[in-house]
């Protein structure tokens, strides 16, 4: 035994200080467990942070809202499904500010037959909260304004999050943003603002 | 001898008997050698393989290349085309202007095969023994279990053991795939 070992062992032999020792480690593990997970955390962290003004119904148009909005913070207010519409692709028009579509209904069915309608906000972003809706999984979708309508062709199997599978530019693993063509000169009020 | 030197032999020896040992044990063993597998049979798994697109595939489940069980189609994860030999396909199906599919589960580079390949490679000797058996314990597999929801499986239960879904898989298992049953399942499952 080294010279440096022996009062230490020493120390532990004769007093109760490793029970407690071993209470706080195991205390500080569960705690370390429960409140801490550095998965979520680089996800929050991928998302970069807040531009164009504080948190709100309008900010971070088509990002994975559930990351944050999820239950696992930092969101205070959790979402069961939201996500964002565009009014065209977004990468259908390189240098152009993506377009988010106002107004449009997104309608959700889950395999309980279960539905509800929503509507997208000014920067096309729609949100529900579980207490409202609390789909069984899978869950159908369809947006819809005016004339225009357009359904997903599979369906959502777990993830409330839009921009979980919708991502741009679209891919092999990812079919693009949602967005509606949307033909304004259809409407009766001829497109006016 | 002192004890310290005889721990020293002690020692020498163990690890001589313990190289030799290994080495011994190797030396049977070809260096091709490969765990042999009874597969299931591939020309009866498209109906199969497009019910698993259709209930399980969606990208944020099965359609996702992170996952032991990868299910490519349509409805979720294409398979991209090796060393672009053809065009990437995005998700889609073909009464959306996509591609319904890339070829037979036969033919190597097609979705289904690349689907077959990935549950049939997820528990090869169990595979095998099932098959083997003529199917006629299914429920020894992980993903027949998973999908009856008879283990924890993150997506919940998928279908009850002996519907249509359940009787397309596994009656795929035992060598003549309930046709009826998976095209009966395709269409009337969410």
């Amino acid at each position: 035994m080294t010279p440096t070992l022996a009062p230490v062992l020493a120390w532990l032999r004769h007093t109760r200080r490793p029970i407690v020792l071993a209470i706080v480690v195991v205390g500080a593990t569960c705690a370390f467990a429960c409140f801490v997970n550095p998965i979520h955390d680089q996800e929050v962290a991928a998302l970069g942070p807040e531009t164009g003004g504080s948190p709100g119904p309008l900010h971070r148009p088509g990002q994975p809202c559930l990351v944050c909005h999820g239950g696992m913070g930092p969101a205070s207010q959790v979402f069961s499904v939201a996500g964002t519409i565009y009014s065209v692709r977004p990468s259908a028009e390189p240098g152009v500010p993506p377009s988010g579509l106002q107004g449009a209904a997104v309608e959700l069915v889950d395999s309980h037959d279960a539905g509800i309608g929503l509507g997208t906000n000014a920067a096309g972003n729609f949100y529900v909260s579980p207490g409202e809706y609390e789909p069984y999984w899978p869950l159908h979708a369809s947006v819809s304004l005016g004339t225009s309508s357009a359904t997903m062709i599979g369906h959502i199997g777990r993830n409330g999050s839009c921009a979980y599978c919708h991502v741009e530019p679209a891919s092999a693993s990812s079919p693009g943003a949602v967005y509606l063509y949307y033909d304004q000169s259809s409407e009766p009020d001829g497109g006016a603002p | 001898m002192t004890a310290k030197h005889a721990l020293s032999v002690a020692g020498a020896a163990a690890f001589a008997v313990a190289i030799v040992g290994a080495a011994a044990s190797c030396a049977d063993v070809p260096a091709d050698a490969r765990i042999g597998l009874t597969e299931p049979s591939a020309t009866q798994f498209a109906p199969v393989g497009n019910l698993l697109d259709h209930r399980c595939g969606s990208l944020d489940c099965h359609g996702n290349a992170r996952r032991n069980l990868v299910i490519y189609g349509c409805e979720g994860l294409r398979l991209e085309p090796a060393d672009d030999a053809g065009p990437l396909l995005t998700p889609g199906c073909r009464s959306s202007g996509g591609t319904d599919t890339t070829g037979p589960a036969t033919q190597p580079g097609t979705e289904l095969y690349a689907t077959y390949r990935s549950l049939v490679g997820l528990e090869p000797t169990v595979m095998s023994e099932v098959v083997t058996g003529g199917g006629a314990h299914p429920e020894l597999l992980t993903f027949i279990r998973k999908a009856r929801g008879w283990d924890a499986h993150k997506g919940g239960q998928i279908w009850d053991a002996g519907d249509t879904s359940d009787d397309c898989a596994t009656s795929w298992l035992t060598g003549t795939t309930d046709t009826t049953a998976c095209s009966t399942a395709l269409t009337t499952t969410p």
